[in-house]
């Protein structure tokens, strides 16, 4: 697989893209309470 | 090997299926017999991470939280390069890593929601307290069970039995972890609610649970692509000491923050390094529980850490000494209930029907990253040949001996504080933690050789 082929499957794999959402989520979570 | 009356049932029940899903089965039929190899690494783990926090006790400093995460997790990442680094020389698993890159960044994405859970649970303590906030974030393994149903099949075409003693085994683990929680909070802030702050410190809490949650899909994905959970926890290390490095860097204090200024730290790292030291055998452990038994299974066992954490508290720290007859019922009723759901959970062994789910879940990775099924199967289920890479290099030797020396300068300036200690407890629950590190490693060994 290309490079671009490998970074197209990660970003849209669910396995991914709900930990990186959830992370975000759990970033501006933390930014908003500081 | 599984036995032969094993493999006659397996057979039996796969005569009724297609032959595509008999495939399947007869493929994950291997990986059944690694559920006592899980169940060993699941309460394994759960006796080296309720010990993680016993050495952090001894620190009493007046760093602030986030300083004394950051300190732990540079100790975790140190002690990474110890003993893991013997198991598998480093060329096994920087090769293990390269063979699947697509996964570096997925492992480094779950010690960032690592950090950010550990960083929110001290808003959430700061602003509803710990009666309130702890057992909020211990749904944790729950959020864990969910993703490990939806996303990976866990249970999926098991018998109602064992749905049941999975859900209900967690579901008791959790409430008991709660219960042995309470136990040990006393009047000196662990209720205090401050008004117009209860939502935040909620929502914290609750932020808390749905990342370390969260942080099991990867841990799982990782293992149905054949990963070694060597190869993943040293990404996850990165992931965790970056973001705690960024977050030292970002909310308290910037370069200035007195982590990086304080003589007096110098003389209490050793003994967060020692936490984290333990800490990352104990999340080894959990890796392995996690490859063979999945997310389901293999985090409520883990999470039975809160038993020995209330052990070497009590015990060891004395923390229980002034403790009223309610607080002593907590530790007894929690204790009991714990062992019921970890038993529960650990006789729950999967059928022929919910490793074929399994099997599906490998194809589904295999097919969208274009890995080849059988290696991929093969380190799954920890049968994979042991090729050249295997052998340690010198500079693994290297390696080890700088982590080593780190601990030992470290230890040679660290300061023993003047608490009471229990030294005769402290010997009893070292044992029993060596015992458990070295039948769980020669069970990995001789079933797997750490694969």
């Amino acid at each position: 697989m290309t490079l671009f082929e490998t970074t197209r499957t990660i970003l849209t794999d669910s396995h991914f893209v709900i930990p990186l959402l959830v992370f975000c989520a759990g970033l501006a979570l933390l930014i908003a309470l500081h | 090997m599984i036995a032969h009356r094993e493999i006659l049932q397996i057979y039996r029940e796969t005569s009724e299926m297609s032959e595509t899903t008999a495939t399947g089965v007869r493929a994950a039929a291997h990986i059944g017999s690694r559920h006592g190899l899980g169940v060993v690494c699941g309460l394994a783990a759960g006796v080296w991470l309720g010990a993680a926090e016993a050495p952090t006790k001894l620190v009493n400093s007046g760093l602030s939280p986030f300083a004394i995460s950051l300190c732990m997790v540079a100790g975790v990442f140190t002690a990474r390069w110890t003993v893991p680094t013997m198991l598998k020389g480093s060329r096994y698993v920087f090769a293990d890593l390269a063979a699947k890159k697509h996964l570096l960044i997925t492992a480094i994405l779950a010690g960032m929601l690592w950090a950010v859970a550990n960083t929110l649970t001290v808003f959430a303590i700061r602003d509803v307290g710990l009666t309130i906030a702890f057992p909020l974030w211990n749904t944790n393994s729950l959020v864990g069970l969910m993703w490990g149903r939806l996303l990976f099949g866990e249970l999926k075409g098991a018998s109602a039995k064992n749905i049941a003693k999975v859900v209900l085994g967690a579901l008791a683990i959790v409430a008991a972890a709660v219960m042995l929680g309470f136990s040990t909070f006393h009047g000196n802030g662990s209720g205090t609610v401050h008004a117009g702050r209860a939502v935040s410190g909620i929502l914290a809490a609750l932020g808390a649970s749905l990342l370390w949650g969260t942080m099991y899909i990867p841990y799982r994905k990782a293992y149905i692509s054949g990963m070694n959970p060597l190869s993943f926890v040293t990404a996850f290390t990165i992931g965790e000491l970056g973001t705690m490095v960024a977050l030292v860097l970002a909310l308290d204090g910037g370069t200035k923050a007195a982590v990086f200024h304080s003589p007096e730290a110098k003389h209490m790292l050793f003994w967060l390094f020692l936490g984290g030291f333990v800490w990352v055998i104990g999340d080894l452990f959990q890796q392995f529980a996690t490859k063979y038994l999945g997310i389901g299974r293999g985090i409520p066992l883990s999470n039975t850490n809160q038993i020995w954490g209330v052990a070497w508290g009590a015990l060891v720290f004395g923390e229980l000494a002034h403790a009223d007859l309610a607080h002593k019922l907590l530790v007894v009723s929690g204790s009991v209930v714990m062992i019921l759901g970890a038993l529960a959970v650990s006789t729950a062994v999967a059928t022929a029907r919910e490793h074929s789910s399994t099997n599906d879940s490998l194809v589904r990775e295999c097919t969208r990253y274009n890995l080849d099924y059988h290696s991929v199967f093969q380190a799954y289920a920890g049968t994979g040949t042991r090729g050249e890479e295997e052998k340690r290099g010198w500079w693994d030797y290297v390696i080890v001996a700088v982590a080593a020396g780190a601990f030992l300068y470290l230890g040679v300036n660290a300061r023993v504080p003047s608490l009471a200690i229990d030294f005769r407890w402290l010997c009893v629950l070292s044992g029993v933690l060596f015992v458990t590190a070295a039948m769980g490693g020669w069970a990995l060994w001789k079933a797997t050789r750490f694969s």
